[in-house]
């Protein structure tokens, strides 16, 4: 179960010119939810609403002032980095900058299968890993050319898909989805959304989908957290 | 008002690009034909690679030089300065200069990256207007410029003015976009997803800027890969699927009981609360190549098209159909009435 | 799938060369065939001194003329072409390596090994480094392995400093985040994402800076604090032409064209290898 316990985060704000801090600028204030294994938790809140700075947070990008973040009670500061490659992985919003313009799909796959099972302790068995990697690629409706291909010659939902299942690989306790749809056709998104949905279902991962759009969020989401202007709105069932 | 302000008749536009095997021509856009009254709003729905983009960007002469046009594009502007008829892809210099901006304008997607972010607003809003207007003075200047943005409903305006892109929100911003768009009111306006990066519900407002400026007499070319922005905001939609119009008529009647497969599945691609749990239906396949002239030869739907029939492999691509106000180019429907 | 594996897929875009690189690559092995096979390509030995034939114009015997001690230019500047492209190509490739990594690690690490490694950039880019390499090689032999070395050793700032922009803002790019979450160390990071991302410009101011440290060493030997007679380079055929500029043009011409030709060679392979490289560039 991961918690979310009084999280508060301030930036300072500068004068434009001598860069002098001018003021604290309060993007989140005393948050607080959690995340029960399997469900799938939307974080709902407009630009600007502190959505994105508990993401950062959750990810270790950034630390928290007050409040922590616990992981099955133990606070996240306390993982060493590898630990917590498992724990927490994100799937960025915009699908032309996720994946690293040099390498090759396969690469990247490959590379994060076997991260996983060396984090695992176990051995690093390369036909097994290619058959994984080739397992995942077709449970996403990838083609196997899609593996020899470079990301930009990739369209926006392929690449999104190969970015989804670079996280997935890790095996990750939590997976955040940060606006994952927004750059997407409308046909597109119903795809990913399907699966998502089928991820969960056969591996049973859990979701902390963010977003802006109240419809989306309603259809793929069992409970919500509705961030406004850095404090929580509700966090009802759906 | 019945009366046409811009005619597209069998447009085409061929993008020349540079591949492994030499140049390649990617048909992007193909017999596009549309008749825009004044004051009407029309909706352009497609997806990535549709065409919808480039349509707007050739309204504007916005194209790459390496782009081929055919076809005819004409804007029938309201006051006469440059003859009853403009014809749009043979304007150059001068006249191209004048005609954006004081006859077609654009609204484009991304606000930050339309506004020069070390210049202050005001001073682009200025010299925006400067461009089809003389000004006695910078005092006229700036309450032109104010008037514009009380226009789009931006709480006080001369602050605004006095601030830099990065200053306002995306919303905030895109209300500036609009204002500079409206500026010289326009024939036209093609506003390129303009709520796409914004957020939710922020839509509404933006939209309804749009409907403003249609009821004062600017025709609105509401660009969008959504199909539910449409609904509320226009009053005529066409369907572009790879370059081709495959569906047109009365918002109304295409929302209610779309014609074309690809509408359908458009429209039921739209995740709602009410369908939770259920999978979305998928429009299986990819685009078709554009550059390869073999897919031409018949329907464009066909590889991912749930309801095709017999008819539709075996003849060419099917004829565009009527019925009543409504255009649909799909076999499903060639009696011409009824299917 | 094998790391080295992983550089091959350099270009991307299907094409494999276009008109720019063509022609620089062409100038470029024209100029390294010359090298190599001077001694077989030389029609007389660039040393034997002809006190008889001195100061003679291009004619069939001796295509270039010969020079004030009767020497075949055409053999010498053969000769030269060894020279010069060995002291463009390893003393650019000290300068990259020492740059590359260090503005590496300035990026990357941050905190002190930043600073330290910023200030002394600062430092050295304070000077003007032809004249520091005039007063060090005024101190030092001046032969061509210490023109290489100092050449090397006074132009990695600026590519270190550039290098080092390019790592902070990829640090900051998705793809690098997502792979310092996913547990990937130091190593891994630098190698495999960061630095095939920051080959690109790096590879294109090498080329760049061979034709720059070719135009330097021609200066030296010019100067006289070069490559010394009786060697050949073409700065001390140029040297030699000054005296004689009004009666024996072909002197100073044909070493002032080879190395007018060596540089936009190695300047047109830079820009052709930056074209090929960035897909985005196309139409």
């Amino acid at each position: 179960m991961i918690e979310v316990r009084s999280v508060s985060k301030s930036y300072a704000l500068r004068s434009p010119i001598l860069q002098r801090p001018v003021g604290m600028r309060m993007v989140l204030a005393g948050v607080s939810f959690t995340i029960v294994p399997g469900e799938t938790v939307g974080l709902l809140g407009a630009s600007g609403s502190g959505k994105t700075t508990i993401a950062r947070l959750l990810c270790r990008l950034d630390t928290p002032d007050s409040g922590e973040i616990l992981i099955d009670g133990r606070p996240a500061a306390a993982f060493t980095r590898r630990e917590y490659a498992r724990q927490v992985q994100m799937v960025f919003q915009n699908p032309h900058a996720s994946l690293n313009p040099r390498l090759s799909v396969r690469y990247l796959l490959t590379e994060r299968a076997r991260q996983c099972a060396w984090l695992d302790g176990r051995r690093v068995d390369r036909p097994a890993i290619a058959a994984d990697v080739e397992r995942a690629c077709e449970s996403a409706g990838l083609s196997t050319n899609v593996l020899t291909a470079c990301p930009h010659q990739l369209s926006g939902g392929q690449r999104q898909r190969v970015a989804i299942l670079m996280a997935v690989m890790l095996r990750p306790r939590l997976l955040i989805l940060d606006e994952p749809l927004s750059a997407l056709d409308v046909s597109l998104q119903a795809q990913m959304l399907n699966l998502l949905n089928d991820l969960q279902r056969t591996t049973g991962f859990t979701y902390l989908f963010i977003t802006h759009d109240r419809d989306l969020a309603g259809y793929f989401c069992n409970r919500i957290v509705h961030l406004v202007e850095g404090r929580l709105a509700d966090g009802a069932p759906i | 008002m019945t009366e046409p302000v811009l005619r597209f008749e069998n447009l085409g536009v061929l993008y020349r690009t540079p591949g492994a095997a030499g140049t390649r021509a990617v048909h992007a856009l193909r017999g596009f034909t549309l008749q825009v009254t004044r004051g009407s709003r029309v909706g352009i729905v497609g997806e990535s690679g549709s065409g919808k983009t480039t349509l707007g960007l050739a309204l504007l002469r916005l194209l790459p030089r390496s782009a081929v046009c055919s076809g005819s594009l004409t804007l029938l502007p309201r006051d006469e300065c440059c003859g009853r008829a403009v014809d749009v892809p043979v304007l150059s210099g001068k006249a191209l200069r004048h005609f954006r901006g004081r006859h077609a304008s654009m609204v484009f997607q991304d606000p930050f990256g339309a506004m020069d972010p070390v210049l202050r607003i005001g001073r682009q809003i200025v010299s925006a207007i400067a461009c089809h207007r003389t000004l006695r003075d910078g005092a006229e200047a700036r309450a032109f410029a104010e008037r514009l943005l009380e226009r789009v409903h931006l709480g006080d305006p001369a602050v605004v003015l006095r601030k830099y892109p990065h200053q306002l929100s995306g919303g905030q911003l895109q209300r500036v976009c609009i204002a500079l768009a409206l500026a010289h009111n326009p024939d036209v306006v093609v506003a390129d997803e303009p709520t796409t990066a914004l957020d939710a519900h922020l839509r509404e407002g933006i939209l309804s800027l749009l409907d403003e400026a249609a009821a004062s007499g600017s025709s609105i070319l509401l660009i969008t890969h959504d199909i539910s922005v449409v609904g509320s905001h226009t009053d005529r939609t066409c369907i572009l699927y790879a370059g081709e119009l495959v569906e047109a008529g009365p918002t109304a009647d295409i929302t209610a009981d779309p014609l074309h497969p690809y509408t359908r599945l458009l429209i039921a691609a739209r995740p709602t609360a009410q369908q939770r749990g259920a999978p979305l239906t998928v429009i299986p396949g990819n685009l078709p190549d554009l550059s390869d002239t073999a897919v031409f030869s018949r329907c464009i739907f066909l590889p991912r098209c749930p309801d095709r029939l017999p008819v539709c492999g075996r003849s060419g691509p099917p004829p565009v159909f009527t019925r009543d106000d409504r255009t649909v180019r799909c076999y499903r429907y060639g009696g011409g009435c009824g299917d | 799938m094998s790391y080295t594996a992983t550089w091959t897929r350099v270009s991307g875009t299907g094409e494999t060369m276009n008109r720019t690189l063509a022609a620089g690559l062409a100038i470029c092995a024209l100029f390294a065939v010359c090298a190599v096979f001077a001694g077989r390509l030389s029609p007389h030995d660039p040393l034997a001194q002809n006190l008889a034939a001195r100061l003679q114009p291009p004619s069939a015997v001796h295509p270039m003329g010969t020079d004030e001690l009767g020497r075949d230019v055409l053999s010498r500047m053969l000769h030269a072409a060894g020279v010069s492209l060995t002291v463009g190509l390893v003393s650019v490739g000290i300068a990259t390596v020492i740059g590359t990594t260090l503005g590496l690690i300035a990026g990357f690490y941050g905190g002190l090994p930043d600073t330290l490694i910023m200030r002394a950039v600062d430092i050295m880019l304070c000077f003007p480094v032809f004249f520091l390499i005039l007063m060090v090689v005024a101190f030092l032999k001046p032969n061509v392995f210490n023109i290489m070395v100092i050449i090397g050793l006074t132009s990695w700032p600026g590519l270190a400093r550039y290098v080092r922009g390019e790592v902070l803002s990829l640090r900051e790019s998705e793809f690098v985040r997502s792979a310092v979450m996913a547990g990937f160390g130091a190593g891994r990071l630098l190698f495999v994402h960061i630095l095939p991302n920051v080959l690109v410009p790096v590879v294109v101011t090498f080329s760049l800076g061979v034709g720059g440290a070719i135009l330097t060493e021609s200066a030296l030997s010019f100067l006289g604090l070069g490559v010394q007679p009786p060697q050949p380079s073409w700065g001390n055929i140029l040297l030699a032409g000054k005296e004689y500029i009004h009666m024996a043009w072909w002197l100073s011409v044909f070493p002032g064209l080879a190395i007018f030709f060596a540089v936009i060679g190695f300047t047109l392979s830079g820009e052709g290898i930056r074209q090929w490289l960035n897909p985005r560039e196309r139409g």
